[in-house]
Formats: C-alpha cells, sequence, structure tokens
C-alpha cells in the first residue's frame, strides 16, 4: 500500500505553549484517514482534538503488457488487462480525485532473419477508469487526462481498463515477428 | 481469465502442441500489494492456414509472492491439464513444465 504517510506516525510541530509558566510540547498523530492533535503541558495535562479528513492518503498503479507473436501467426486476440486498484483500501465511501490517467503504447513488426530494416507502428491502447459508487452506479473516465479530476463521491471500487489492439498479418507483415507493448497508469487521491 | 494478485513482472508463453511458443506476453504490475489485474489469454492463434490450440504456461514470475490463477486454478495445474487436453506429446509437457517460475525467461 502506498499511502502518503503511514497509517500511524507521530510528528512533532514546532509549536510551544506556555501555560502556567511552563512550555508544553504538541504533536501531531496521524492515524488512518484522520489525524489527532496532542498537546502535551507541564504536570500531565494532556488535550486531544481530532481533526477530521486533513490528510489524503495516495494510490497508484501501473501496469505494462508486452505480446511478442512469432513470424508464423496471423491472428492473434487483442491484449486486454482489467486491473482493480482500489477495493478495501480507501475508506467506504470515501471521496477521490483522480490526479492522472495515462496510456503508452508502441509497436513494431520485427524483422526476419534475411531482412534488414524494420518498420514500427504506433499502437497506443484504449485505456479507461472505472470507478464504482457505493450505490451501484458508475463513473467512466477516458484515458488521456493529465489534469486533476473533480473530487469523485462514494467509491467503492476503481478499475483501470487497458485494451491493445488486434493486428492481422498479411502482405509484407507475413515473416516476421510482432511486438506490441501497451501500458497505463492512474494516480488519485483519497480526499 | 487469469487472475494475477499482486504487483510484479510475469512472463507467459504460449506453446502449439509442438512445444514451439508462438505468442509471449510479459506483464508488469507495480503499486500497491492489494492490486488485482485480469488478463484475457488467448487460448487460440489463427495460423497462415489452420486454427490451432495453445497452452499458456507461466515462463517467469519475478515476485514469488504473487498469485496466479487461470480460469480459478493454479496457472501450473491449469497448464499441465491444458497441453493434456489439447494433445500435447508427454515429452512436450514435461519441456513445458521446466519452463516455470523463477526460469531465465531471455
Amino acid at each position: 500500500m502506498h499511502l502518503s504517510r503511514p497509517r500511524h506516525e507521530t510528528i512533532f510541530v514546532s509549536a510551544s505553549i506556555k501555560c502556567n509558566g511552563g512550555v508544553g510540547r504538541s504533536e501531531l498523530v496521524f492515524i488512518e484517514n484522520y489525524c489527532e492533535l496532542n498537546v502535551k503541558l507541564p504536570g500531565a495535562i494532556r488535550v486531544s482534538q481530532h481533526i477530521q479528513q486533513t490528510i489524503m492518503a495516495q494510490f497508484m498503479a501501473q501496469v505494462q503488457m508486452v505480446r511478442s507473436i512469432s513470424s508464423d501467426v496471423r491472428l492473434a486476440s487483442p491484449p486486454l488487462v482489467n486491473l482493480i486498484v482500489l477495493a478495501n483500501l480507501a475508506a467506504p465511501g470515501s471521496s477521490i480525485i483522480v490526479r492522472e490517467l495515462a496510456s503508452q503504447g508502441s509497436g513494431a513488426l520485427a524483422v526476419a532473419a534475411s531482412y534488414s530494416v524494420s518498420s514500427s507502428l504506433s499502437f497506443r491502447p484504449f485505456v479507461h477508469l472505472e470507478i464504482t459508487h457505493n450505490n451501484g452506479s458508475s463513473t467512466i473516465l477516458q484515458a488521456p487526462s493529465h489534469v486533476p479530476s473533480p473530487p469523485i463521491p462514494n467509491v467503492v471500487l476503481a478499475r483501470l481498463w487497458m485494451r491493445g489492439v488486434a493486428i492481422s498479418l498479411t502482405g509484407p507483415s507475413v515473416g516476421r515477428d510482432h511486438v506490441q507493448r501497451i501500458g497505463a497508469h492512474v494516480y488519485f487521491d483519497e480526499a | 481469465m487469469a487472475i494475477v494478485r499482486g504487483p510484479g513482472r510475469l512472463v507467459i508463453r504460449y506453446f502449439d502442441r509442438s512445444g514451439k511458443v508462438l505468442v509471449a506476453d510479459e506483464l508488469n504490475l507495480s503499486g500497491h500489494d492489494a492490486l488485482e489485474a485480469r488478463i484475457e489469454l488467448p487460448l487460440s492463434v489463427q495460423l497462415k492456414d489452420e486454427t490451432v490450440a495453445v497452452v499458456p504456461v507461466v515462463a517467469f514470475q519475478a515476485n514469488p509472492a504473487q498469485k496466479i490463477l487461470v480460469n480459478g486454478k493454479p496457472a501450473e495445474l491449469f497448464s499441465k491439464n491444458r497441453a493434456k487436453m489439447i494433445g500435447v506429446p508427454l515429452n512436450t509437457i514435461s519441456e513445458i513444465a521446466q519452463v516455470l517460475p523463477n526460469s531465465n525467461p531471455e
């Protein structure tokens, strides 16, 4: 799990507190999706205050697939990957912000032994993010998107879909190996 | 349908009846430990004159903690059953069985 902060962390903040002539110390404890402010004062006085929704968990998921096809093959099914990137990680019903959603793709017709040149084509995959809400409805975000989305509420599941292209090798392509490289990634924050 | 649980690098090779590799997939997953990928595995490919059945075999697995299921069964068991079903010779099955996790994919 990649969080911006560990689930339990104590940070000593620089504030000092004067009370009855003494100097106290405050600490900020991050617990799950809230943080707790503890103020330690002289004389064993302790003051705690919950500060709700002040930290955000950050999640990332990346997938890359390279499909190599022998020169004997004329047609193979397109690569399809369904990546479950968020399930039981964020608090149920929480909101997320999709910071970036992108796809990468490249392809090449590799040379056969008797050829001295190769040709390449660009095979960018079709990528989208399917976000399921706690009422069963879905929100679909299409790649590429390089700006943060609006907060998406009540999220229980997020799935990244990546589909490559099926290539039919005929004519000049016959007899050459084929390589297709596709990838996608998503970065998002839990609000 | 293969289900891959956890991040890591994975290589799947697809053998025909004669033991020749017709297709190979390399999959890289990065992210948290709860990542789960579902991948469509081709079980047949089109050649020049015919469609041939293939056996998907996990040839390399970088992360031993990664769990791989194919059609609900452990990948190794699925590969052996599939090889027997499409009539792969026993010696080829044993060769395929040697291409298992942590062998060199190159």
